[in-house]
């Protein structure tokens, strides 16, 4: 299903399992997580500069905690965004509720064994980390005293261990103890349990299963990310420019009414241009007549004035049902399955 | 001349006058219209200093190939990622705050809390340890107020290990528990104070004071006697016996014919509907999608965890992407359940009709803390002090409704919120009446009117 099997160069997307144990349905009581996230600033910048994924970031700022519009880690993709990486081989699904599978909770000897080793790590890795603080303010402390007294301290001068006990007692409680974003029981855990298999299947039954959920929407947006580098890579390979710079940047669309909101250049610094509606559908019945879901007028006026009012292009997808895979290992990207239309107030009278 | 000036400077310098001008040409009134502009220069400069919310950066139409823009991608790019890096989450050892995770009750606990957050986050047990709700440990985590740990060994008290953010988002039980936390942090960070509605004890239903529809079903039974000897709008026979004799008198039939259901307006109203009963009958939520999620109180330095006053908002959570919109019976339940601050009723001293085990929350306050609030309420007469007309006050009524809630709408972690309020347009007045001029005979004050009136009148004819 995924075009790159090899889970060790793709980026994991976290998103938890409460899946149930019988076959995927489209069963629309059944209680799932459809979130998937990211914890990994590095993995978030590749995404961002390698891929155009934007995403959303939901945590707390540290630094200005009393305020949403900038926000932190960790990142929240859209769910088409997820299924479209996933397929296309740069990211996998990993499970994010692992910790009851590691046994933090049970009595078992091998994971209270784990965790020790896990607890020793930490400790080893602080230490560490508060010797390297200690030792940088420590430096700072000697060139202000040395700056008071006109004099030099040398930039490679070793503290000695007398210093270290004589001044760490001091110095302690202004050192910083971090909370890492990232878990340290999952960067063991792949060493101590090699779970590639594990997650290979796990990320084949949770695309699946989001696939059946939201695939007319994974189809919207997959025609959107896909779409200017189908028209311009031929163009961009003769005059020499690099065609996946040229791409669309989708983001939720809640803000606006719409379904998704598309940039043609990264939000950071450019406006959005198009407002993308839900898709409306086209089905065909026993007796080969295609019936479509109409838009209402009065939805079509608030469309038309909303984006004459932001200065953007209301989009109204269209799907062709039976063009649309029903299950991801037979998608295709295909232009027949979807058509896309803009409209325009015009405001005469 | 001033191109070869241009031409002589460095690079750097080319760009940044190719920077100014490309801003100043590319600015339009359009980046008003934006909701989120980022601007993460100043977010970088307050991971080091404490500053005000920086102002929003400026944006182009689209890309236009140059290397201006790329430059300014690059710079605006790395800006936000340094400003997440360099703002890590933690505490220096002196500020210290433990907190560990109970995986079984699915809370965490501090055993020896430092800090103001503790005044309206968490609870306080008998051992004097706070106990938080999991979203309120996530929150503090996440804002450096808290480390987390976990204890793996019972029989071990040294046996623990820090968690990591990572760590703690895999402990949510469910989707709606993510939904909740979302919703929880936003408001967190706009200074809300916010507490789920089963914990609280005040209310303004006290089961004492409940009383059953009796006179007003007595209203109705005798309006609906009284509606026998009326005869039907429509026949013929209504126009001779009863004429109109004015515009007034047409609109008040006609809202008769509409059928409506009544809305709350008073206190009495509100404590004798027979269904506030099952408030305290049914106060578990059943299930979680039509239940008012959480209470919300603006920003207190004098709240009181163990005893608060009544909330000014109640917040009900609806995923997108999961649930159905709720239907008119759902609202018409939800609205049912409302029990917070009702701002639709005039001239009330919330302490006195808020009450915890049936007694009066007034009663409940220290003199020290009366003092106080008598202190709010002065202040609060103060500004409303400035009378306003009744078409005003209508005007206020349609617009704002009467008992309402706030619902948070996710949507791929956006929220938005919207207030969805009771409204009453049936029975509101909204023709014009025209006022009846009122003439006393054998007053002065007439005469003079009179006087003044005729003096006016020549002065018209003149001109």
């Amino acid at each position: 299903m995924s075009k790159n099997n090899d889970t060790s160069q793709s980026i994991p997307i976290y998103i938890a399992d409460n899946l149930p144990s019988l076959p995927v349905t489209n069963d629309d009581n059944v209680t799932h997580s459809d979130i998937p996230l990211l914890f990994d600033i590095q993995a978030i910048k590749k995404l961002r500069y390698e891929m155009d994924i934007l995403g959303v970031l939901i945590g707390t700022l540290p630094s200005a905690s009393q305020q949403n519009l900038f926000l932190s880690i960790p990142l929240r993709l859209m769910v088409e965004e997820a299924i479209w990486l996933v397929n296309s081989g740069k990211c996998y699904f990993k499970k994010l509720n692992y910790i009851t599978n590691t046994g933090a909770n049970c009595d078992d000897e091998l994971p209270k064994k784990y965790m020790h080793s896990i607890k020793n790590l930490q400790e080893i890795e602080l230490k560490k980390y508060m010797k390297r603080q200690f030792e940088y303010k420590y430096k700072l402390k000697l060139e202000k005293e040395a700056q008071f007294c006109n004099t030099k301290v040398k930039s490679d001068a070793m503290i000695t261990r007398t210093d270290f006990e004589k001044h760490y007692k001091k110095m302690e409680p202004s050192l910083f103890i971090p909370i890492s974003n990232t878990s340290s029981l999952i960067a063991h855990d792949e060493h101590s349990y090699r779970k590639y298999q594990a997650d290979k299947e796990f990320s084949d039954r949770m695309v699946r299963y989001l696939y059946k959920r939201y695939k007319y929407d994974y189809v919207v947006y997959k025609h959107l990310r896909e779409y200017k580098r189908e028209q311009r890579c031929v163009e961009d390979m003769e005059e020499g420019k690099d065609s996946d710079s040229e791409r669309f940047y989708i983001s939720p669309g809640s803000k606006f009414g719409g379904r998704f909101i598309v940039y043609p250049g990264d939000p950071l610094r450019y406006h959005s241009h198009m407002i993308i509606q839900s898709p409306k559908l086209i089905t065909t019945d026993n007796n080969s007549s295609d019936t479509t879901d109409g838009i209402d007028l009065l939805e079509l006026v608030c469309s038309g004035r909303l984006g004459t009012g932001v200065k953007k292009t209301c989009v109204y997808p269209f799907i062709n049902v039976t063009k649309v895979a029903k299950d991801i290992t037979t998608d295709q990207s295909s232009i027949d399955n979807c058509s896309f239309y803009s409209i325009e107030w015009s405001g005469f009278g | 001349m001033k191109n070869d000036n241009l031409s002589n400077r460095d690079d750097n310098e080319d760009v940044d006058t190719e920077e100014t001008l490309a801003s100043h040409l590319l600015y339009t009134s359009d980046d008003d219209d934006e909701v989120t502009r980022q601007d993460w220069t100043e977010m970088l400069k307050l991971s080091q200093v404490q500053q005000i919310i920086p102002k929003r950066g400026d944006k182009d139409y689209e890309p236009d190939g140059t290397n201006v823009q790329q430059t300014l991608l690059f710079n605006a790019r790395n800006t936000m990622f340094d400003a997440i890096s360099e703002a890590p989450r933690g505490l220096i050892i002196k500020h210290l705050n433990k907190a560990y995770y109970n995986i079984g009750s699915h809370t965490g606990i501090i055993y020896h809390a430092k800090g103001s957050f503790i005044n309206n986050i968490g609870k306080t047990n008998s051992k004097g340890q706070i106990v938080l709700q999991f979203y309120e440990f996530v929150y503090l985590v996440e804002r450096g107020t808290v480390i987390p740990y976990l204890k793996f060994d019972e029989d071990n008290e040294e046996a623990e290990i820090q968690l990591s953010v990572q760590d703690l988002y895999s402990f949510f039980r469910n989707q709606q528990e993510l939904d909740e936390f979302m919703v929880y942090s936003h408001l967190k960070r706009l200074g809300y104070i916010l507490h789920k509605p089963e914990n609280r004890k005040t209310t303004f239903f006290p089961s004492n004071l409940l009383t059953t529809n009796n006179n007003l079903f007595c209203q109705n039974k005798a309006f609906q006697l009284w509606n026998i000897f009326k005869i039907s709008l429509a026949s013929p026979l209504n126009l001779l016996l009863l004429p109109y004799r004015s515009n007034a008198e047409i609109y008040i039939n006609l809202q008769k014919l509409i059928s409506h259901s009544k809305v709350v307006k008073t206190r009495a109203e509100l404590l004798s509907t027979s269904h506030q009963q099952q408030i305290h009958t049914e106060k578990a939520p059943v299930s979680g999608s039509l239940n008012i999620a959480f209470d919300l109180w603006k920003p207190n330095p004098n709240f009181k965890k163990k005893c608060p006053d009544l909330p000014d908002f109640q917040i009900l959570i609806h995923n997108k992407n999961l649930q159905n919109f709720p239907t008119f019976d759902d609202f018409h339940s939800i609205f049912n359940k409302l029990d917070y601050k009702f701002e639709f009723l005039d001239d009330i001293e919330w302490d006195e009709v808020s009450y915890v085990n049936e007694i009066s929350r007034k009663q409940l306050l220290t003199p020290k803390q009366q003092k106080q609030q008598q202190f709010n309420i002065h202040n609060e007469q103060k500004k409303n002090k400035k009378r306003v007309s009744e078409n005003v006050l209508q005007l206020r009524r349609l617009k704002n409704g009467f008992r309402k809630f706030i619902l948070a709408v996710i949507d791929d972690g956006l929220i938005n919120f919207i207030t969805i309020a009771e409204a009453d347009f049936s029975t509101e007045n909204v023709w014009y009446e025209p006022q009846r001029n009122k003439v006393r005979s054998g007053s002065n004050k007439s005469k003079n009117r009179n006087s003044k009136q005729t003096k006016r009148d020549k002065t018209k004819k003149d001109v």
